[in-house]
């Protein structure tokens, strides 16, 4: 099918291509992935500027090619700016943009998750960024058919073991204490974090602000959640690796206080 | 089966390789090439290997340089007080075809990219820091582009800079020069409208 149609988008990546066109790919609600070029773009006068910027929410008029779409007109919607003033939020930005550029083909139509990430940006600009993440984990994993089993043992489908819980992403979720043992459980978390991670993956973010959660299971679900969804998507997110480095280089240069 | 002779073959294989060139422009470039004369043709080929051979990065600034510190870091009519850190070689040239800036540069050689992999050890942050360690540089200016990568890079080294007690400043946002309102995109007025100056 070829010709001129109107989509709304989220800009998850680009590339500069040629001289001045930039090669996008945007998520759509109805057309899933869409990979698309943006001929002179990185000129100064050109229109196309700020819509086809990662991360920004745009309605595009596309024309189908024969194999990429030309993006002929483009209409910011939502630019998120204050996720552009804060380093923590706006790589926790990328790193969305990044679990949503990895999970869906292209092609596929997932409105689930354009939803997800639109919401979840919207709520990055005001919301604790490792919070905001943490819900983006669990309910990507839903959308995607990977959600765990968090009640009861995923191996025997029998109660959860008293205290620290046995957890295998390879298990498909929580242990019991026998089968704990059995899988090679890598991960031990509380029931509390196991608690928060159902209500995250069920509810939408707005509450986020309100849950009270105690510092040592946001370090447990810091840790299990990307984890786990590391594991199904079956590699390491790049943006996540580099979170968690420049995390370090701000210690090493003294600018966080432990 | 080769069509062309090998020479010419050869030719178009490498000319294929750069960037923004296919093989039908490859092969037009090789023709023109083989249609000149002897003595235009030897000075592309010097020219190519001397700008390979002879230019190397400066080992302040990081800007390709035939003599080593530039001659912008060799140039005691400029401001040691303040540093404009940009992406890229062609970034400094393109702010120093200003004219406004007299101070000194310094050149990243990339940005921060999240979604790449590209992180601060990639980049020559470290040499900056090295460079900002004798207490002369009193203001640092952030002159890496105004997409995604380049907030991020300007994000980080507002965090890393700050606590070293350094005025660290951005280029502006705003309306290109003889641009007209009605077709400047909504962000770019937004920014351009936020960041309004009095007028003198």
């Amino acid at each position: 099918m070829s010709g001129l149609y109107q989509v709304q988008g989220i800009v998850l990546s680009t590339w500069d291509f040629r001289e001045t066109d930039r090669l996008l790919h945007i998520l759509t609600p109805s057309r899933g992935k869409i990979t698309a070029i943006a001929k002179g773009v990185r000129k100064a006068h050109s229109s196309l500027r700020s819509g086809t910027q990662r991360l920004c929410l745009a309605r595009f008029l596309l024309y189908d090619g024969r194999s990429i779409a030309t993006v002929t007109q483009c209409q910011v919607e939502e630019f998120f700016a204050p996720l552009r003033s804060n380093l923590e939020r706006l790589l926790t930005a990328c790193y969305l943009a990044e679990i949503a550029e990895v999970s869906v083909p292209a092609g596929q139509a997932s409105p689930e998750m354009f939803d997800l990430l639109r919401r979840s940006l919207d709520l990055l600009t005001r919301e604790n960024p490792p919070m905001v993440a943490r819900a983006f984990e669990a309910r990507a994993l839903r959308v995607l058919g990977f959600a765990p089993r968090l009640e009861a043992c995923s191996a025997c489908g029998g109660p959860l073991a008293e205290g620290l819980i046995p957890f295998a992403p390879g298990a498909g979720g929580a242990l019991c204490g026998r089968c704990g043992s059995q899988y090679g459980a890598e991960y031990r978390v509380s029931r509390e974090a196991l608690a928060v991670w159902r209500n995250l993956a069920s509810a939408g973010g707005s509450h986020l602000g309100r849950l009270k959660i105690s510092a040592r299971c946001r370090r447990e679900l810091a840790e299990i959640l990307p984890a786990y969804l590391e594991y199904y998507l079956d590699r390491r997110l790049k943006s996540r690796i580099l979170m968690e480095q420049i995390g370090e280089d701000a210690y090493e240069y003294g600018t966080r206080k432990n | 089966m080769l069509y062309y002779a090998e020479p010419v073959a050869r030719l178009i294989a490498e000319l294929n390789k750069l960037p923004g060139v296919g093989p039908k422009t490859a092969q037009r470039l090789a023709f023109h090439i083989l249609y000149s004369p002897p003595e235009e043709v030897r000075a592309l080929a010097e020219a190519i290997l001397a700008a390979k051979e002879k230019t190397r990065y400066c080992s302040m600034c990081g800007n390709l340089t035939e003599e080593d510190p530039c001659f912008l870091c060799r140039d005691d009519g400029r401001d040691p007080s303040v540093i404009c850190v940009v992406e890229e070689p062609r970034d400094l040239v393109a702010l120093e075809r200003t004219r406004q800036f007299r101070g000194r540069y310094h050149v990243l050689h990339g940005a921060l990219s999240p979604m790449e992999g590209i992180g601060p050890e990639k980049l020559r942050i470290k040499e900056l820091l090295e460079r900002l360690k004798d207490g002369t540089v009193k203001e640092v200016v952030l002159a890496t582009n105004a997409d995604v990568e380049g907030e991020a890079t300007a994000l980080y080294l507002a965090k890393i800079l700050k606590p070293l007690g350094l005025k660290v400043t951005r280029l502006a946002y705003g309306l290109p020069v003889g641009g007209d309102l009605e077709y400047a995109d909504e962000v770019t007025l937004a920014r351009a409208f936020a960041g309004r100056r009095e007028m003198d």
